[in-house]
């Protein structure tokens, strides 16, 4: 099975360089096309490895960080999926790529034997939560890096280059397209979690690190929100996008770098 | 002045509305939040004020008391920030209120942020939480709050009829001369082969509960044990049954008992040096039977398990001797206590193998070592003499007397009669499981092993005892291991409200109950001494319906602006 994710790995690898090879060299068409199929195959892959591994433990393999990782890297894929699909927009799509592969990379570290379900993840709310969470983390990675392009393309661009301007306005458009899809997922397992947390833990809300966390990237991502529906464009909405999927990433990794890390329910087991 | 005052209010009102405010609010509220997970929060783990300096430096300690730092999200600045956000909330709310199908998302999820906020408060206001702590058969009528308004009172009384923690399977794990390994679940009629020297396994039965058979079959592959097969009547009943040579190293040597009658057999007399005690007594033996401890079956007496890591040490907790069961017959309850660990173990006169009760902690594994508890009050000891006659001494009342017995032919000895049926020179004893009605704690498999080495052999396996293990020479060793992890814990509970009908009910994680406007939930448990203790969680929480709708409205909201609005949109600008 392990097969599958080296394979997806080299996949999404060979796919985001093709694409952004693409975005440098306009025009050459096999880049674009050998980038897709290979993005597909790779989605693919990732998504086979979810099912086989869920077939053969019984339960969702997202009691541990390795297999959210993998649900990750195909959110991130099938998101970079449909951009490629439905606009060639430059950078973004094939930024995704390497992101989920190098996301299937982190997640070596993370590898330990599953273990059987605790009582407490046996729920109902398990499966929506994590699925719910990981598609709007996939969305929302992408999001962040329509944000960075932009970000970058605004501190070394020249405004005169009339094909920037055109780049700049299909990025855009790019951090509320997966934007759009990731804030109402994210919004959705937070209410699931909070739902699984009062019939698990008697309390709806209780501040744990990984809790303030989530609602930290949920306040950002609302913030950003706010700003694109009334309007707001360019550097500020780009730059809050950024700043909310980093706590976003922090959520996912950085807990055991906080000091209240040891009062949280959220770790994950570790090898 | 010049600005009418309803003007300067519209103003204001405009401003409390505003996108704006709400974005910087957002931001000062995340940055607020980030403080509480960088600073420990209470309850700290020094639990006191020197913690905090220690960490922080005496300057920045000062800030961190002022400021609440170390309860962040319950200082009075934090709550009130949620206070402005909702009262922006409210005010954007009120001031774009409307019902057209574009607006729905909007209405939804700031309504739902309200209703989540204002759910909150009213638990922080008329909200009870805490805890109440139960052993097997208790009852409690209070809690003692979490929210630090000590031991309360509830509308009714929690009863704990009975407690149970449920593990996972056993695994069966197959180690290879390389230190291969492979753990397989056991399921009826599995087969695997092992990767690397091609070894077949192929789980013939599993049984989950079971139920340990002992047979006796003659011939052996090691030495020659011998033993004989006797029969013992009394008024009420009559039992055939095997003993083995009592010599060190034989399988079941020390004595088979009834309670209140001893059997040994011995060709080798033996018991001429060895005397078999008269009085009750309780062996600790391991494997090869040598004696490990050996002292009288009180109450209260300890004694010590030299072969175990940690080192344990156990005791005698209740000596069973009015207990009418004839199956199990008189015993003792014992408990180990080693490291974290307890075990309790029911160890009857008439049943030596040694099987566990109950565990707290990590599971505490001896299979080396067993009990015997023995407590004669008349021992009947067939002896082999020269050739094929054989002497039956007997002791009862504190005298022995001697007599021969021929096989075949019933004696006479006190109330009972023994008739010696067989002696097999040499005897193997034979395994089985199984199914069992009654909860055993046993799980048991018959495995069918083919090596490229040996003959295939069929032999059973459980997961609790001596066979738990089973090697094949240095190149294949087997064991059943016990699962450490925890399945499910329930508490069986009787609710009662003084008013009508007691109502029982069970009680798991993430499985709260409802009652009279209270939750109850189980949320954790431990040991305590010889028992387990269930901690409970009751709660009463006046805004939490409040909260659920906000959530589902909120959730909805975002759900219906992101997706549904923009299709509206659209549909609106092409015509």
């Amino acid at each position: 099975m392990s097969f599958l994710l080296a394979l997806a790995l080299a996949l999404y690898f060979v796919s985001g360089t093709l694409s952004l090879a693409h975005s440098v060299r306009r025009g050459v068409s096999l880049f674009r096309w050998s980038s897709l199929g290979a993005l597909a195959a790779g989605v693919i892959a990732t998504a086979l490895w979810i099912v086989t591994s869920w077939h053969s433990a019984g339960h969702p393999p997202f009691a541990e960080l390795h297999g959210c990782l993998v649900l990750l890297a195909l959110c991130v894929g099938m998101v970079s999926l449909s951009i490629e699909l439905l606009e060639d927009v430059r950078f973004v799509g094939g930024l995704s790529s390497l992101v989920a592969a190098g996301v299937l990379i982190v997640r070596v570290r993370y590898l330990g034997e599953v273990r059987e379900l605790p009582p407490d993840l046996q729920s109902l709310y398990f499966a929506p939560h994590v699925l719910s969470y990981f598609i709007a983390y996939g969305a929302l990675t992408v999001s962040g890096l329509a944000g960075l392009v932009l970000l970058v393309a605004r501190l070394v661009g020249r405004p005169a280059d009339s094909g920037h301007a055109g780049l700049l306005e299909n990025v855009e458009t790019w951090i509320f397209r997966s934007a759009r899809i990731g804030f109402p997922f994210l919004t959705l397992g937070l209410v699931l979690g909070a739902f699984w947390a009062q019939a698990a833990y008697t309390d709806y809300w209780s501040w744990d690190p990984k809790e303030v966390w989530a609602l930290i990237t949920w306040l950002l991502v609302a913030v950003w929100f706010h700003l694109w529906t009334t309007g707001r464009r360019g550097v500020l909405p780009a730059a809050v996008m950024v700043l909310a999927v980093g706590a976003l990433y922090f959520t996912l990794f950085g807990m055991g770098l906080l000091p209240t890390a040891g009062q949280s329910v959220h770790t994950y087991s570790q090898p | 002045m010049t600005m009418p005052s309803h003007s300067r209010l519209r103003s204001f009102l405009e401003l409390a509305a505003s996108v704006r405010l709400g974005v910087v609010l957002l931001v000062i509220l995340s940055a607020a939040s980030v403080l509480g997970t960088v600073i420990l929060q209470s309850p700290l783990p020094g639990g006191a004020p020197e913690e905090i300096v220690r960490h922080y430096g005496s300057t920045f300690s000062r800030v961190i008391e002022v400021l609440r730092l170390t309860d962040v999200f319950h200082a009075l600045w934090y709550q009130a920030l949620l206070g402005l956000v909702g009262l922006n909330v409210l005010c954007a709310t009120i001031s774009r209120f409307s019902l057209r199908p574009g607006k729905l998302g909007f209405v939804l999820a700031h309504v739902g942020v309200l209703l989540v906020l204002l759910g909150g408060l009213l638990y922080s206001v008329r909200g009870e939480k805490g805890v109440i702590t139960l052993r097997e058969k208790q009852s409690s009528g209070k809690f003692l709050s979490r929210r630090g308004r000590g031991e309360r009172p509830l509308p009714f009384t929690v009863t704990l009829d009975r407690f149970a923690v449920e593990y996972y399977p056993a695994e069966m794990v197959f180690v290879g001369p390389k230190r291969e390994a492979l753990s397989v679940k056991p399921q009826a009629g599995r087969e695997v082969t092992l990767a690397w020297d091609g070894t077949r396994v192929r789980f013939e039965q599993v049984v989950e509960n079971a139920r340990r058979v002992v047979e006796v079959l003659p011939g052996s592959s090691g030495p020659p044990h011998p033993a004989a097969h006797l029969r013992i009547e009394t008024e009420e009943k009559q039992i055939d049954f095997w003993r083995f040579a009592r010599r060190t190293g034989a399988p079941d040597a020390l004595l088979k008992m009834d309670g209140r009658i001893a059997v040994a057999f011995d060709p080798e007399e033996v018991a001429r040096t060895n005397p078999l005690a008269t009085q009750a007594t309780l062996y600790v033996i391991n494997r090869s039977t040598a004696v490990l401890a050996e002292l009288p079956a009180t109450v209260g007496r300890t004694f010590q398990l030299p072969d175990v890591t940690p080192p344990a040490t156990g005791e005698i907790l209740e000596v069973l001797d009015d207990a009418d069961n004839t199956t199990l017959g008189p015993g003792l309850r014992i408990q180990i206590h080693s490291g974290e660990s307890f075990a309790w173990r029911h160890v009857f006169a008439g049943l030596p193998d040694f099987v566990p009760d109950a565990f707290t902690g990590p599971p505490l594994r001896f299979p080396e070592i067993r009990f015997i508890y023995y407590r004669p009050r008349q021992i009947l000891y067939v002896m082999q003499k020269a050739g094929p006659a054989y002497e039956l001494r007997s002791w009862e009342k504190g005298t022995w007397r001697e007599q021969p017995i021929v096989p075949n032919q019933p004696v006479q000895v006190g109330p009972v009669k023994l008739t010696l049926l067989e002696v097999l020179p040499a005897a193997h004893v034979e395994t089985r499981y199984d199914p069992a009605e009654e909860p055993t704690g046993i799980e048991a498999v018959l495995l069918d092993v083919s090596t490229p080495h040996e003959e295939p052999r069929r032999f059973w396996m459980s997961a609790v005892g001596d066979d738990r293990t089973m090697k094949f020479g240095e190149r294949l060793t087997l064991g059943y291991l016990v699962s450490p992890d925890v399945k499910e814990y329930r508490s069986e509970l009787t609710v009662d409200d003084h008013t009508g009908r007691p109502e029982s009910c069970m009680l798991r994680v993430n499985h709260p109950l409802r009652h009279r406007g209270w939750e109850i939930f189980q949320e954790g448990y431990w040991p305590e001494g010889t028992r387990t203790v269930s901690r409970l969680v009751v709660s009463r929480d006046p805004g939490l319906t409040l909260a659920e709708v906000g959530f589902v409205m909120l959730a909805a909201g975002v759900f219906f602006a992101c997706f549904i609005k923009p299709v509206i949109v659209r549909k609106g600008v092409g015509q």
